[in-house]
């Protein structure tokens, strides 16, 4: 609860910060794939995925798997789809949230009931 | 796998498992040695005929006998709790595997590039060919890189089940709307089974896990080919 008040706050996206460095270590394993698309055709050269974040050492991972959700459709929305910082988030959630899950909250976007704020 | 009447550990297949083996064997030492002494001891107390004219106030072997055994169980102790920290050792994991339960398969979603998402059901016994195992194989298993850190998440959607490979040394129960996590790196190539560990109706027995260990050249080869 203490993370989502966190990021309610306006300029918390705008900082340099903790994700600018996630998102480098994140970057650099997918250097040789283009960014903008995860279903390219281009081979996978090299492995990578989403990297430790501090904020979840635990065995639960759930709240990484939401958070990311959450905080990659909060980054398009302030600063729209094409922003690549965004990128970092849109590859966790990918990565570490079960395809149901992804489905049901698309879902729920798309109908306007995701819980989530936004 | 286990054969029958097999009582000790699966070989090991992560440096993980290794330890875990070598500290199990450090014990089991300690214990056999001071079994087979009091044992021993017990024994010859039994068969002889002596009195002890001095039983009490023995201060020296008193003193012996509890410094001898405080000292074996820091023998013990430091390097269980050496091995207990080494589990929550994290490196940064390669790939990031999700292990779905459903009730009554696992379904395997490798995510982190090209959507990749099987499910893998248990051979049944009518459908084995001659070189198979029985009720442990699976239609599709669970293709990992060796020498490389890998992430399991694992969940379920339905019922709990509970995700494990004794030879890797992880076990995590799959819980609906929980992710648990492990990490694990395989040192060796080759099939490593488990079976599912909690109770989730009339087929839990009949669910298994089989973990491929293949080359990363060869991984790299499936994950691009895959259909």
């Amino acid at each position: 609860m203490l993370v989502q008040g966190k990021f309610s706050r306006v300029n918390e996206l705008t900082r340099p910060n903790f994700f600018r460095l996630l998102w480098s270590s994140f970057s650099v394993g997918f250097a040789d794939l283009s960014s903008s698309h995860s279903h390219t055709m281009s081979e996978v050269q090299q492995l990578s995925t989403a990297p430790f974040d501090p904020r979840f050492p635990n065995q639960n991972q759930t709240r990484h798997c939401y958070s990311s959700y959450v905080d990659y459709h909060r980054c398009i929305r302030k600063k729209g789809e094409d922003y690549p910082a965004c990128e970092y988030f849109r590859k966790a959630y990918r990565s570490l949230c079960p395809n149901s899950w992804i489905e049901k909250w698309n879902d729920q976007m798309e109908a306007g009931t995701f819980p989530g704020k936004i | 796998m286990s054969t029958w009447s097999q009582l000790s550990f699966q070989d090991s297949a992560s440096p993980l498992m290794e330890e875990l083996i070598m500290f199990h064997d450090h014990a089991m030492l300690v214990l056999t040695l001071v079994t087979t002494l009091v044992g021993y001891i017990i024994l010859t107390m039994f068969s002889n005929k002596f009195i002890d004219r001095f039983l009490l106030e023995g201060h020296l072997i008193e003193v012996i006998w509890t410094v001898i055994p405080a000292f074996l169980l820091i023998f013990i102790a430091l390097p269980s709790l050496h091995l207990l920290y080494l589990l929550d050792e994290y490196d940064n994991p390669s790939l990031t595997i999700k292990s779905m339960g459903h009730q009554w398969y696992w379904s395997y979603e490798y995510s982190d590039f090209l959507d990749i998402e099987f499910d893998s059901y248990m051979i049944p016994s009518k459908d084995l060919e001659d070189n198979q195992f029985r009720l442990i194989e699976v239609d599709n298993r669970m293709i990992v890189p060796m020498n490389t850190y890998v992430r399991i998440l694992v969940s379920s959607t339905d019922v709990i089940h509970s995700w494990t490979v004794p030879a890797l040394s992880v076990k995590a129960d799959a819980i609906p709307g929980r992710l648990n996590q492990l990490t694990f790196l395989v040192n060796r190539p080759g099939l490593f089974f488990g079976q599912c560990s909690e109770i989730c109706g009339a087929n839990h027995s009949f669910m298994p896990i089989v973990v491929e260990s293949i080359s990363m050249n060869s991984f790299l080869n499936w994950i691009n080919n895959f259909e």
